[in-house]
């Protein structure tokens, strides 16, 4: 999967804005840096479930099976939110 | 708009903006009550640098506090502004290619030009596409333009105007806003660049008003070509284009104002820049946020010709000081219908 060329997140001192384009406007959340850190480690590529959850080992320090778990609710969050394309 | 900024405002403002241009952490705190920040928010918007501001706030101290509501609308605006500019480089490679696959060349004009010499160029606003192409290529390229079936409006000065995957182009067949021909310099280069960028100016400071944008684009221009051009003939340039005293005026604003001493003047004593620095903040981005103005701009076209002729008239005192030679050119443009 890869997630939404036109999404977008900006920064701007400790805090982080999601844009996302939609046919009547954008919405705008504001998010974490830890979002906004995996967002940018993705945006752009294809990646699975696998390489969601290997740079959370990686760049966290985490157990396997927790960060399976956790790639899967971010993984789950960015569906929800409709940010992801095939 | 009738607003009054303070001093305070206006120096945060300077410092966020000198900051961001030349992406330099800023030393001291600015410590600003929440409707100050709201005003250094209208006034970037207005002047049309919210990118350039936005970087600015990005290098304050750690620990200047920037109310969150502040902080999320300059994302907002700087996020706006990142996916315009990428749709116009896009828009500019196609047309480029467009126009190149047809055996022309077209050389870019200022707001895409300008960008390219800004450290983050995907920060300076955009919102068309100027194109030059010289003598009888011009015509060539309107050929090009009507068979993709695109339709194209013709102003007076014999430049057109079209849509291309809706962006405005204007293609234009003169690329300096001067009605002299003496030994003007080759293009495209950096000469032809500098003086292009300066005239630009001069005409908006004249005529409708300007924005600090265009400032900012002669600052960075300026430091971009430093190495490509020469001071000494550069400032013969404009002394033989009848703009010594102009220049002289616009590089004293941009060193105080702005940080910039890569102009050609860095030697010379500066004339005191205020009489700009009131065009600027009278008007911002050409003039349209001025008092008066944004009620003309959606009337006829007799109203709008009448606000900028009310205009042209209170600037007279600076345009025969700065623009005489071009001023009754401005003034035969006017009636026919290019200002």
């Amino acid at each position: 999967m890869k997630l939404r060329k036109d999404c977008r997140v900006t920064g701007l001192r400790d805090k982080y804005l999601l844009v996302i384009p939609s046919g009547d406007g954008e919405r705008n959340l504001e998010v974490n840096a830890g979002f906004h850190d995996i967002w940018e480690a993705f945006a752009g590529r294809n990646f699975t479930l696998g390489d969601v959850s290997d740079h959370l080992c990686k760049e966290y320090g985490m157990e396997p099976e927790k960060a399976a778990a956790e790639a899967s609710d971010i993984i789950g969050l960015w569906k929800e939110y409709g940010l992801t394309e095939q | 708009m009738e607003r009054i900024w303070t001093d305070r405002t206006i120096d945060a403002f300077f410092i966020l903006l000198r900051s961001g241009l030349e992406e330099k952490d800023i030393e001291h705190p600015l410590i600003l009550t929440e409707e100050e920040w709201e005003d250094i928010l209208s006034v970037s918007a207005m002047q049309t640098v919210t990118g350039q501001v936005a970087r600015g706030i990005a290098h304050l101290p750690a620990g200047n506090d920037v109310p969150d509501m502040i902080l999320m609308k300059f994302m907002k605006k700087t996020d706006h502004i990142v996916r315009t500019s990428a749709i116009i480089s896009e828009v500019r490679d196609k047309l480029v290619s467009a126009f190149r696959a047809g055996g022309l060349d077209p050389v870019i004009m200022k707001g895409p030009e300008s960008a390219s010499f800004y450290l983050r160029p995907e920060l300076r606003e955009s919102g068309d596409l100027d194109i030059f192409f010289p003598g009888d290529s011009f015509e060539k390229a309107c050929d090009q333009v009507s068979s993709m079936g695109i339709i194209m409006d013709k102003a007076p000065d014999g430049s057109v105007r079209y849509l291309f995957e809706g962006i405005e182009i204007d293609q234009h067949q003169k690329y300096f806003d001067l009605h002299t021909e003496r030994q003007l310099p080759e293009v495209p280069g950096p000469y032809a660049t500098l003086l292009m960028l300066s005239s630009h100016i001069l005409k908006h400071c004249m005529t409708a008003g300007v924005g600090l944008r265009q400032l900012c684009d002669m600052a960075m221009a300026y430091r971009a070509l430093e190495d490509s051009y020469d001071k000494t003939a550069l400032a013969a340039m404009f002394e033989r284009t009848g703009l010594e005293s102009w220049n002289k005026l616009l590089a004293s604003f941009l060193e105080k104002h702005l940080g910039c001493r890569s102009h050609p003047y860095s030697q010379d004593e500066l004339p005191d820049p205020t009489v700009l620095m009131d065009i600027i903040m009278e008007g911002g981005n050409f003039g349209h946020h001025a008092a008066g103005r944004q009620k003309a701009e959606k009337g006829p076209l007799s109203a709008r010709k009448k606000d900028t002729v009310a205009r042209m008239l209170r600037r007279l005192p600076f345009s025969l000081k700065y623009g005489r030679k071009e001023l009754f050119c401005y003034f035969a443009e006017l009636v026919r219908g290019n200002i």
